[in-house]
């Protein structure tokens, strides 16, 4: 994208998307209201009228599925920075670290849920664990990366510096590992939504999962699409989120240049 | 007066897959506020020799010193600076902020530092460029900025490691120049590692000559050119003495051309 683009072409990009889901739609609800459509394929107005007859509802599940995965995702991205920046300045433990962590990715999460019910509950502190567990691995490569990417020269200056390995990492390997962090998050951040909704599977009384699983039992199709729209909707915004912070920590000047 | 340097029988292995003597039986001495270069082809180990003196690397065998104590006390107390290859700013600093990396380093806050970036920049002809960022700059004004951050704590001991080997001839000698101006005005021991015969002799007192496999000092030259120097003296006889002594200690007096001529044959 050049910065010399006028805001009508800009608009024009953005809004030709928008055009085919909205002439998507309309082809699928005309073809619907003809009865063309199997029933598992709900027409968008019935959607539409899923959502407008308790929206209170819709949202409520929405929200509560927001907060765990944001907390779970904070929680993960802090566990992994620091077991990455620990990995990196004492060099002994940087293996047992990344063992961990491919061990927590390695187990099904699907078959840990159930477990993690009967220990804790099935309260919202098990799907924000899961949420953190879903998210902590992408992250954790992503530091363990970034941090030891930095070019051995720019550590050989900071030794010749006898600068400790806490300034190490602070003056140089800390940004230097910012856009693989970015990367990560960008990665882990869906995940954490995914985490959540997956536990939430497993019988929570809130949440999109909870609001999905009940509108499946009831064979309510439109509500089961309802809530797959607001799950898509809730990854592509923790994406979103994820994008803007790395607009905003790592400005477009300095992105060109790593030398 | 600053730290002078010297290698005694200093050896150094690598022991890693298969076995690398870099370094064997290294001797030099350089008296303080001395130009020393070192000179030879690549992977002769001058490189290696450096970072040694830098307690980057430790000898395997042979003692280095500087100022009669160890390599380490010097480095721990920051009487060291070293320019490398490429510059190596870090590209999220401005040009001030990286000459200002030592400092922050060292823990030296408030009054004490504020213009002394700026005092620097102004040195190696910076002025005015503070506030930009490294990609902004040319090869050679980027390592400008990393001399300028090399002798921002005042260093006793300056080691520079092919510091223009990424540049054009044009702008090298001009940092050639600015260099020796920046030198006789801080008063430092300085150590240049090159592989450019005309630049050992440009700058040095004394070249030593490297050969490889192992490394090993098979030469020492004293330069008797003036100071300060000129770009003049490399036209003139004595100039061209020293260079061909280098070359012959580098080369040897062998006479036969490099290269067979090939037959006629192999050439169609």
């Amino acid at each position: 994208m050049s910065e010399t683009a006028s805001w009508q072409s800009r608009l024009a990009l953005s809004a030709a998307p928008l055009l085919v889901i909205a002439a998507l739609l309309l082809a699928i609800e005309i073809v619907a209201r003809g009865g063309g459509l199997p029933m598992f394929l709900p027409s968008p107005s019935a959607v539409w009228n899923a959502y407008a007859g308790r929206p209170s509802v819709f949202w409520e599940n929405l929200w509560a599925t927001t907060w765990k995965s944001m907390l779970g995702f904070a929680i993960a991205m802090g566990l992994a920075l620091v077991a990455a920046g620990l990995g990196v300045v004492a060099h002994r433990i940087r293996e047992p670290i990344y063992r961990t962590g491919v061990f927590v990715q390695a187990v099904p999460l699907i078959a840990l849920t159930p477990l993690l019910v009967v220990w804790f509950g099935n309260t919202a502190r098990t799907h924000v664990i899961i949420a953190a567990m879903s998210s902590y691995f992408p992250m954790l490569v992503a530091g363990m990366q970034g941090f030891r990417a930095a070019a051995p020269q720019r550590l050989e200056l900071m030794a010749v510096l006898s600068a400790s390995r806490w300034q190490t990492l602070l003056y140089v390997q800390i940004p230097n590992a910012l856009p693989y962090l970015f990367a990560g998050l960008k990665i882990a951040a869906p995940l954490a939504v995914l985490g959540t909704i997956t536990a939430e599977w497993t019988g929570a009384d809130r949440g999109i999962g909870a609001m999905m699983l009940y509108a499946l039992f009831s064979y309510n199709v439109p509500t089961v699409w309802l809530t797959v729209i607001g799950a898509c909707g809730l990854s592509v915004a923790f994406f979103l989120f994820a994008a803007c912070l790395e607009r905003l920590a790592i400005g477009p000047e300095t992105l060109g240049a790593t030398r | 007066m600053s730290q002078s340097l010297s290698a005694r029988y200093v050896g150094k292995v690598f022991d890693g897959r298969g076995r690398v003597v870099a370094l064997r039986d290294v001797n030099m001495e350089v008296p303080g506020g001395g130009f020393a270069a070192i000179i030879g082809p690549s992977g002769c180990g001058k490189s290696t020799l450096l970072r040694i003196f830098a307690d980057l690397l430790q000898p395997t065998t042979g003692t280095v010193a500087i100022g009669g104590g160890a390599p380490q006390n010097a480095r721990r107390t920051k009487s060291i600076g070293f320019v490398f290859q490429s510059a190596t700013l870090l590209p999220w600093r401005t040009i001030r902020r990286n000459v200002e990396l030592p400092l922050d380093v060292a823990g030296e806050r408030g009054r004490s530092r504020e213009g002394r970036a700026d005092a620097l920049l102004s040195l190696v002809g910076l002025d005015g460029f503070g506030d930009s960022l490294p990609h902004q700059l040319s090869g050679g004004m980027q390592q400008r900025a990393a001399i300028a951050r090399a002798l921002i704590l005042k260093p006793e001991i300056l080691l520079l490691d092919e510091p223009f080997g990424a540049l054009d001839e044009i702008t090298r000698q001009r940092m050639n120049l600015e260099l020796l101006r920046i030198w006789g005005e801080t008063k430092t021991t300085a150590v240049l590692v090159t592989h450019s015969i005309a630049e050992a002799v440009l700058m040095a007192d004394r070249v030593f000559v490297m050969t490889p496999r192992p490394g090993t000092i098979a030469k020492a030259v004293d330069v008797p050119l003036e100071r300060p120097r000129t770009l003049q003296m490399m036209r003139t006889p004595a100039f061209f003495d020293v260079v061909n002594e280098l070359r012959d200690a580098l080369f040897g007096t062998e006479t036969e051309p490099a290269l067979e001529p090939l037959p006629l044959e192999a050439v169609s």
